[in-house]
């Protein structure tokens, strides 16, 4: 039997970055001490705050609503849960009531936004719609909406943070795919904490120093009710980053953490994007915009859709 | 040296089998003869989820998670 390195128990997680075994135990204990330090280090969630944190039903918004909810209790933070039903069958529809019923256990309010009810369209008809327009992928699709529907919950609910789950993993994947891509405005914008511009909510996030393995080991541990399933629409470029970055962390361990902290060393140096423009309101739905009209409504626009609902909180 | 016989099963794949590896072998070495990354895999033998660095025991039983998360 492999041993804890620290108390003798029978070991879970072989952590490679550091080269130690933990029991369920002391790995528990590790993750919430790693999800505090990111939180404190960088002042993600403050005494007084209402957080609106993203819950999808998968093991990275399941255990971040858990450790923001618990962290909570002793801050005087209000929790809010918020699920974006993209409409994507056979796959959202089984992850809904998972997000409910962990939102329920620890006693959290939980809200649930659908493509259908503001777009009129499920994620599935808007895909197919834009596969004959030569339109946006599906995943840029879906992006591009569901972030706007998240800012604009978070707002009309009076939001100070909006929590979202990414982890170690997601986070170096995306500042790899930045450089690939040669994107520098976007690389700009990764961080813990976004700026809270005008109309836009900070989106905070928990366990970006957390990899995505050690978050599924943490929800089979705390036995947290998660959906397993993969989105049927996850392709592209990611997978091969995924996949490559994966392959450096296994030959070289902490290839994850020196991608992270680099960038992170390196932000302040990226130059900074001219404000000179005035962010204004989108005309039909009034998200922060620097055109008439948001990205999310353009694309709306060119795929003929008519958006159904200005308000999303009644 | 001797071999060893374990079962194992990829859960979200058909992939299921048995695999021969050296009486000493861990469980990272069950993961490299699979192909797997031991980076995106959880391993559990019954319903424990056991270190890479555990090692196999004859005539286990071994089911590989992959912790994909899809947003």
């Amino acid at each position: 039997m492999e041993e804890c390195s620290f108390c003798g128990r029978r070991a879970v997680y072989f952590q490679r970055t550091a080269g130690v075994n933990r029991c369920d135990r002391c790995f528990e204990e590790n993750i919430e001490k790693r999800f505090h330090r990111t939180v404190t280090k960088n002042d993600l969630i403050e005494p007084g705050d209402r957080i609106v944190a993203a819950v999808s039903g998968g093991s990275d918004s399941v255990a971040n609503l858990n450790l923001i909810a618990h962290y909570s209790r002793f801050k005087k933070v209000e929790v809010i849960s918020l699920t974006i039903d993209e409409g994507i069958r056979g796959y959202r529809d089984g992850s809904i009531p998972i997000a409910r019923e962990n939102s329920n256990r620890l006693d959290v309010e939980h809200l649930v936004i659908s493509f259908e009810e503001v777009f009129g369209s499920t994620l599935d008809e808007l895909a197919e719609i834009s596969q004959k327009k030569d339109g946006p992928t599906t995943c840029t699709l879906c992006g591009i909406l569901r972030r706007s529907l998240l800012n604009q919950s978070a707002r009309e609910l009076e939001a100070d943070k909006l929590a979202v789950g990414h982890n170690l993993d997601d986070e170096t994947q995306t500042i790899m795919l930045n450089y690939v891509r040669g994107d520098m405005a976007r690389l700009r914008r990764l961080g813990p904490k976004s700026e809270g511009k005008k109309g836009f909510v900070p989106r905070i996030k928990p366990l970006r120093e957390i990899k995505e393995k050690e978050i599924a080991i943490y929800a089979m541990l705390k036995d947290l009710d998660i959906h397993a399933e993969t989105c049927p629409y996850m392709a592209g470029m990611r997978s091969e980053v995924r996949e490559f970055v994966n392959k450096m962390e296994k030959n070289h361990p902490t290839t994850k953490f020196k991608i992270l902290r680099m960038f992170d060393k390196m932000k302040p140096h990226l130059p900074v994007k001219s404000n000179s423009f005035n962010l204004k309101e989108c005309k039909i739905c009034g998200e922060p915009s620097a055109d008439e009209l948001c990205r999310s409504c353009e694309l709306l626009k060119n795929l003929g859709i008519e958006r159904r609902k200005k308000t999303l909180i009644s | 040296m001797s071999e060893i016989e374990v079962k194992f099963r990829i859960i979200q794949s058909d992939r299921s089998g048995s695999c021969s590896l050296p009486s000493n072998a861990q469980i990272i070495d069950l993961l490299g003869e699979l192909d797997q990354n031991p980076e995106a895999v959880v391993v559990k033998r019954g319903k424990k989820i056991v270190s890479e660095q555990e090692e196999l025991e004859d005539g286990d039983d071994l089911t590989i998670i992959p912790v994909v998360s899809g947003g």
